[in-house]
């Protein structure tokens, strides 16, 4: 790995911003716009923020995890393949586990008024939400770095898109297989 | 590398942790962004603005778990080369990033008619809020993930998550007193 200037970061980084930028602008309008007809439902709509977030922050480390990797050489071409599998299998764990805990917390919140399919729908949204996150940032992660990209400047901001949309995707897949 | 209980024990705990912060702050953030709807240029800006702060920060804290793990950069609060460069380009893209984002603001704007918000206005807004931001949210990754380097956490696992969840409270407050100021 060659070492840091503030050119290349600058450089690889501002682009990678700006697509970010211009996917958050468009699913600005998009979603914003129509979100409350996607949505029948009011409280799907508060559940959106957290989905979103929680992908994005799941991709995050996976992302930060192989690039890492990928750096020190553990995982690469042909190579640490047991490493990666590891990676991503505890990666799923941890998602799945973190949306678990999180549906907890929704079912005790619901004296404040969240109906009682508030915690299945955002823990059954949350499987396909880390599943997305999770190889969607592998893919990005290996791509970036076949490139000749850092995937330390590539993963973290386009993951994060990518879930803005995914999330709001996911919540109505959980809805419509619920039957609600 | 940490072994897989590890790994998982970590991120769990991350992840819960800002979901949390997520709920809780969920509900003023959203106040004080109804707030911005005076200003319709700023309403466009503000998804990309607060976006652009986590996506920043969890790039730098991504960059400095790799560095901190090959060590080139010392889990000391010391300024070398590396951690130099690594600082400096972020708020150097803190200030480019935001510009530009305000720029594309002003377009959208008049490409869709909206009631006129000036450029200048909005590059103000957009600048001014992104080095307020920036500055803090830097400062605090590059002490998260030191902190956590040397606490026996893997960096990659807490630095993301964290970044972004502060930086989404962080970018609307300096939003906001950028709007006053202006």
């Amino acid at each position: 790995m060659a070492t840091y200037t503030v050119k290349r970061i600058v450089l690889e980084s501002y682009f990678v911003l700006l697509i970010a930028a211009v996917l958050s602008l468009l699913a600005g309008f998009l979603l914003q716009e129509n979100l409350e007809r996607i949505l029948r439902l009011v409280m799907l709509i508060a559940l959106v923020p957290p989905i979103n977030d929680m992908g994005g922050n799941i991709g995050c480390i996976v992302g930060a995890r192989l690039a890492t990797a990928l750096h020190l050489g553990t995982i690469g071409p042909g190579r640490g393949r047991k490493h990666l599998r590891r990676n991503i299998w505890g990666s799923m764990i941890s998602g799945i586990l973190s949306f678990g805990v999180a549906g907890v917390v929704l079912i005790l919140l619901k004296p404040l008024g969240f109906p009682s399919w508030v915690a299945p729908v955002f823990f059954l949204a949350g499987i396909f939400q880390t599943t997305i996150a999770v190889f969607v940032s592998v893919w990005l992660a290996f791509i970036a770095f076949r490139e000749g990209l850092d995937p330390d400047n590539v993963v973290a901001p386009i993951i994060t898109s990518v879930c803005d949309v995914s999330g709001v995707a996911s919540l109505l897949l959980a809805v419509k297989m619920l039957g609600i | 590398m940490a072994e897989m209980g590890g790994m998982i024990r970590q991120s769990v705990t991350i992840l819960v942790l800002c979901a949390l912060a997520d709920f809780l702050t969920g509900g003023v953030l959203e106040g004080m962004k109804a707030k911005f709807s005076l200003l319709p240029g700023l309403l466009v800006m503000l998804p990309p603005l607060v976006d652009l702060r986590g996506n920043i920060g969890s790039a730098l804290g991504s960059r400095l778990g790799s560095a901190l793990h090959l060590g080139t950069v010392k889990p000391r609060l010391a300024m070398t080369e590396a951690l130099k460069v690594n600082i400096l380009s972020s708020l150097i893209l803190s200030v480019i990033a935001s510009a530009t984002i305000g720029l594309i603001s002003w377009v959208l704007c008049l490409l869709m008619d909206l009631p006129g918000v000036s450029l200048a206005c909005l590059l103000f807004i957009a600048v001014f809020s992104g080095v307020l931001s920036g500055v803090a949210i830097t400062l605090l990754t590059v002490l998260i993930s030191i902190a956590s380097f040397r606490g026996g956490w893997d960096p990659d696992n807490v630095t993301g998550p964290v970044t972004t969840t502060l930086g989404d409270i962080v970018t609307v407050l300096s939003i906001l007193f950028a709007v006053m100021i202006w």
